[in-house]
């Protein structure tokens, strides 16, 4: 079985960091565009993320799952991580406009992974409501608080459709084993 | 709390809340002292957070050159520190010493232009050129003409947008716009969407008029998906654009029939 491509950059391997930039850049890119406020935002996001990347090539396993979904946790963790340090406001949406999403058909489009894919599927099956906080967070980085404020919802609320929601797309994409939240999704 | 499915349900919320946005240090120690691993369950919410957050992203949306090349520059010296000439801060929308050629080319590129929206410009892409006949061609695709507001900033300004729904993609042309000083002001794209709210439209990129500049072609570069677009708006706006419009100078407007 050949090294994957982590396992080749954690070696070290001529070539692996620009096969690695050009196989994924366009991903790393349109999360970070996504998750932050400017261009000039988001292009010093993504190299933070590839220089994590680079860091945590030894850690990839490729029995825990794809490198595309391996690379999305590193981006996601670090987008995040900027947003609160540096209190910047997350890109706005409206709760109208979630609800629009929530009740809508799911847009038709190509996603960019098969993991995506699977996501996309499950969060369009969820209840409207679940769906509503699921993308408010995920998609544009709010905090709890934040998506509580925002559709005037208690909290603890906001924490139950988040988890009822996140609970469900584990179980759509087969990521569940026999841990704590078995038994808590329904 | 002695509910053990309450207990459970309590430590799910913090499991989730460490996967998608951090906990507070009372948390954290709330959390460690549950004794419960959580290391799985963790990365499980982590897998899926990450799986859902891929979703909806535009899957040809490339990487700008420049940028590619600085990230190299960065891998270069992270792999090989001890052949860095000078200095370990990793340059940050400005070329350093390593991989200065190419990203020496880029920069020299984009002060001749002066212009930001060509920075973004990936030279791998197709030309907004070649795009915009691309989509021409495609029968699933509208093409509106621009209309100009009264805005005293909108002048003579004429020309067109061609939009492809299916596949998220699409040019401007502007005639006869006017240029913008980028340190000042940027335009600004914003596309309303029929299934959105209207007062949060889809930001579909910042760019700028060069000087001298008759015909003017700018990929559009939707961040969210656009499931039915209304109408296309061009805002002036601060430079790097805004997350929410103010609206106080619309320049041109093209509404799909």
């Amino acid at each position: 079985m050949s090294p994957s491509l982590f396992n080749r950059i954690a070696r070290g391997e001529p070539g692996a960091m620009r096969q690695c930039i050009d196989e994924f850049g366009p991903l790393v890119w349109g999360l970070a565009r996504r998750l932050s406020r400017t261009a000039a935002d988001a292009e010093d996001a993504t190299q933070d993320i590839f220089t994590d990347l680079w860091r945590s090539a030894s850690r990839y396993d490729a029995s825990q799952g794809s490198e595309k979904m391996f690379v999305a946790m590193i981006a996601r963790r670090r987008l995040i991580d900027r947003l609160r340090k540096f209190n910047t406001e997350p890109p706005t949406v409206s709760d109208d406009t979630l609800m629009d999403a929530a009740q809508g058909e799911p847009a038709e489009s190509v996603e960019v992974s098969a993991e995506a894919e699977q996501a996309a599927r499950a969060v369009s099956q969820l209840r409207p409501e679940q769906r509503q906080v699921l993308e408010l967070s995920l998609l544009h980085g709010l905090s709890q608080s934040e998506i509580a404020g925002r559709l005037k919802l208690p909290l603890g609320t906001v924490k139950t459709f988040m988890r009822r929601g996140l609970i469900k797309v584990r179980q759509a994409m087969n990521l569940d084993g026999d841990g704590l939240s078995q038994g808590v999704g329904a | 709390m002695n509910d053990p499915m309450q207990a459970n349900e309590a430590m799910i919320d913090l499991i989730i809340k460490k996967a998608l946005e951090g906990l507070s240090a009372e948390e954290e120690s709330a959390l460690n002292g549950s004794g419960i691993p959580v290391q799985a369950e963790l990365q499980r919410f982590e897998m899926a957070a990450a799986a859902v957050g891929m979703t909806g992203l535009h899957p040809a949306q490339p990487l700008p050159e420049t940028l590619r090349q600085r990230l190299l520059q960065d891998a270069e010296r992270h792999f090989a520190p001890a052949r860095a000439p000078v200095g370990t801060i990793a340059a940050r929308r400005a070329p350093a010493m390593m991989g200065w050629w190419a990203a020496a080319a880029c920069l020299l590129v984009a002060l001749f232009i002066g212009n930001r929206a060509a920075q973004m410009r990936p030279t791998a892409a197709p030309s907004p050129q070649a795009m915009r006949a691309e989509l021409l061609a495609r029968a699933d695709s509208i093409r509106i003409t621009w209309t100009a507001t009264a805005d005293p900033n909108a002048g003579a300004v004429s020309g067109d947008l061609v939009w492809n729904p299916a596949t998220q993609r699409g040019v401007m042309r502007f005639v006869g716009m006017t240029r913008n000083d980028p340190v000042a002001h940027q335009y600004q794209l914003w596309i309303f969407d029929a299934e959105r709210d209207e007062r949060y439209p889809v930001d579909g990129g910042v760019f700028d008029v060069p000087a001298g500049a008759t015909e003017v072609l700018v990929p559009i570069r939707a961040v969210l998906p656009v499931r039915r677009a209304k109408l296309f708006a061009v805002t002036l706006e601060k430079p790097g654009g805004v997350v929410v419009s103010r609206r106080e100078h619309i320049l041109v407007t093209a509404q799909p029939g």
